[in-house]
């Protein structure tokens, strides 16, 4: 008796079509959702800036403090902190002999805030004082779980985590919060002071990573 | 009254909407992906009577704007809508969002179509007859697509005001009204056959029929949730949602469900808030 079978080829391109239409959500949807967890040894990373010039975390670590920034220039909440006011500048005059600070831009090819030369003349604009790291693969973002720009990560001296969250607590873009928790965060280390405020839903744009598929 | 006096009103009624859709957005020179305006259910606005307003939210192709519950980014639509003395807005109804899980693992919850948010009023008696009665409505809204930006925008509408028992008459943006309306979630009430919503030890849980889409929405005050890519959509009609225990405990359950099957019928939308000893059970 005849019976119809599927040629194997025709299994593989099913399999294979099947694969290519599952949507970024389920894709997303696998990636798991384990953090650093705060106390933890965060993980190195080597990333260049803007001039080149590359950056490697555990070169700093033991010698300061540490803040990494997650940024965009053109995201409109980080224009709160570096164009309309001077969040991030003011911390770092305030902090500079005891902290180096990072911001990293995680934006791919194509999406708002990528490029070498625009992320130059936000550094010139805004003024910031400090190397802007470029993370076009996102590699480094997806390791820290960084979602938004802002997405401010706090390290100790000894090299763990001690603040995950937001810069402060007004999630506006207009408006600027009563507590910068970045701050409050690097005194309380510095002071050897327990860490009153240890994590915080972030708020931002969302960091412009590739599609998974993009990488 | 004669068929004359009805038309001249519908003229008059048609001049007035046409001047009220004069928008006074603020612009930079950029084009906007968002712009608002305010229309109304009714064609007047009758002294001790009841009016619905709307504030469409107009949005650009491929552009989203982002619900007033939790998202990973983003800010949420605020919308505000003014109206003259003696009209007093009731609680505005905010349509259901949609899920949008970008890369990196970012859920938020967004508007990704034209949205409109309805502002009910109650009219008091004693609204003066005779008079215009001008609404303006102001929303500040962070739309993103590849890009985020963000901008204001306002929009003004201009009704003409009845003596107070008229029936006020349905305006032609009454379909968008009706077809709205079922998206704008209701309370879960205390039976809802085939569905049941409970805390199962510290999991919130929702079963519906095997067939069911089921979608939670996180509000702003949700408890934080341990895995909401995961865990808050469901094509099996069961979700079980887990939650980071915090200092304040776990929970609460506090936000939206969808509860969607297309061979029924259109998406029933549910409110939801409970603390962890609470129990929707319904059978």
């Amino acid at each position: 008796m005849f019976r119809w079978r599927w040629p194997r080829s025709g299994l593989l391109a099913l399999a294979a079509a099947l694969i290519l239409a599952c949507s970024p959500k389920e894709k997303e949807a696998k990636e798991p959702p384990s953090t650093i967890a705060i106390g933890a040894r965060v993980p190195d990373f080597a990333l260049k800036d803007t001039d080149g010039v590359e950056h490697r975390l555990g070169d700093s670590i033991g010698k300061r403090m540490i803040v990494l920034e997650w940024f965009n220039p053109e995201c409109p909440f980080i224009k709160k902190h570096h164009q309309a006011n001077k969040t991030m500048n003011d911390l770092y005059d305030a902090m500079k002999d005891q902290v180096f600070f990072f911001a990293i831009n995680s934006s791919a090819p194509g999406m708002q805030g990528h490029g070498l030369e625009k992320n130059r003349r936000a550094k010139e604009e805004f003024a910031i004082p400090y190397p802007i790291l470029i993370d076009e693969s996102g590699e480094v973002g997806r390791l820290y779980k960084a979602k938004t720009s802002p997405h401010v990560f706090v390290i100790c001296l000894d090299g763990t985590l001690i603040y995950r969250g937001a810069l402060d607590d007004d999630p506006s873009v207009a408006t600027l919060g009563s507590i910068n928790y970045v701050r409050v965060a690097l005194e309380q280390c510095m002071g050897n002071r327990t860490i009153s405020v240890r994590e915080t839903k972030p708020y931002g744009c969302s960091v412009k990573y590739a599609a998974a598929d993009q990488k | 009254m004669s068929v004359r006096f009805h038309m001249l009103r519908a003229v008059f009624v048609a001049a007035v909407l046409a001047f009220s859709s004069c928008r006074e957005a603020v612009r930079d020179g950029e084009e906007t992906p968002v712009r608002v305006r305010l229309v109304a259910e009714e064609t007047s606005v009758v002294p001790g009577g009841a009016l619905h307003l709307g504030v469409v939210v107009d949005l650009a192709e491929g552009w989203h704007v982002y619900w007033r519950g939790r998202s990973d980014s983003g800010a949420p639509l605020e919308i505000r809508v003014d109206g003259p003395d003696g009209c007093e807005a009731g609680e505005t109804l905010w349509p259901a969002p949609e899920r949008l899980v970008s890369p990196g693992g970012i859920l938020d919850h967004v508007y990704r179509e034209d949205a409109l948010v309805i502002v009910p009023f109650r009219v008091r008696e004693d609204f003066s007859f005779g008079d215009l009665a001008e609404f303006r409505c102001t929303a500040r809204w962070v739309a993103c697509r590849e890009a985020c930006v963000a901008g204001t925008d306002t929009a003004a509408l201009v009704l003409p005001v009845s003596r107070a028992g008229e029936q006020a008459s349905l305006s032609s943006e009454a379909g968008l009204f009706r077809r709205t309306r079922p998206s704008i979630p209701v309370p879960l009430p205390d039976t809802l056959p085939g569905v049941r919503a409970r805390w199962e030890d510290d999991r919130f849980v929702v079963r519906a029929g095997e067939d069911d889409r089921v979608v939670f929405f996180p509000a702003a005050d949700c408890g934080e949730l341990a895995d909401p890519i995961a865990d808050a959509v469901s094509d099996r009609g069961l979700l079980a949602l887990r939650f980071r225990r915090t200092e304040s405990g776990v929970g609460p359950a506090s936000g939206v469900i969808e509860i969607r099957n297309n061979a029924r019928g259109p998406a029933a939308f549910y409110e939801v808030n409970s603390a962890l000893t609470e129990d929707w059970a319904s059978d």
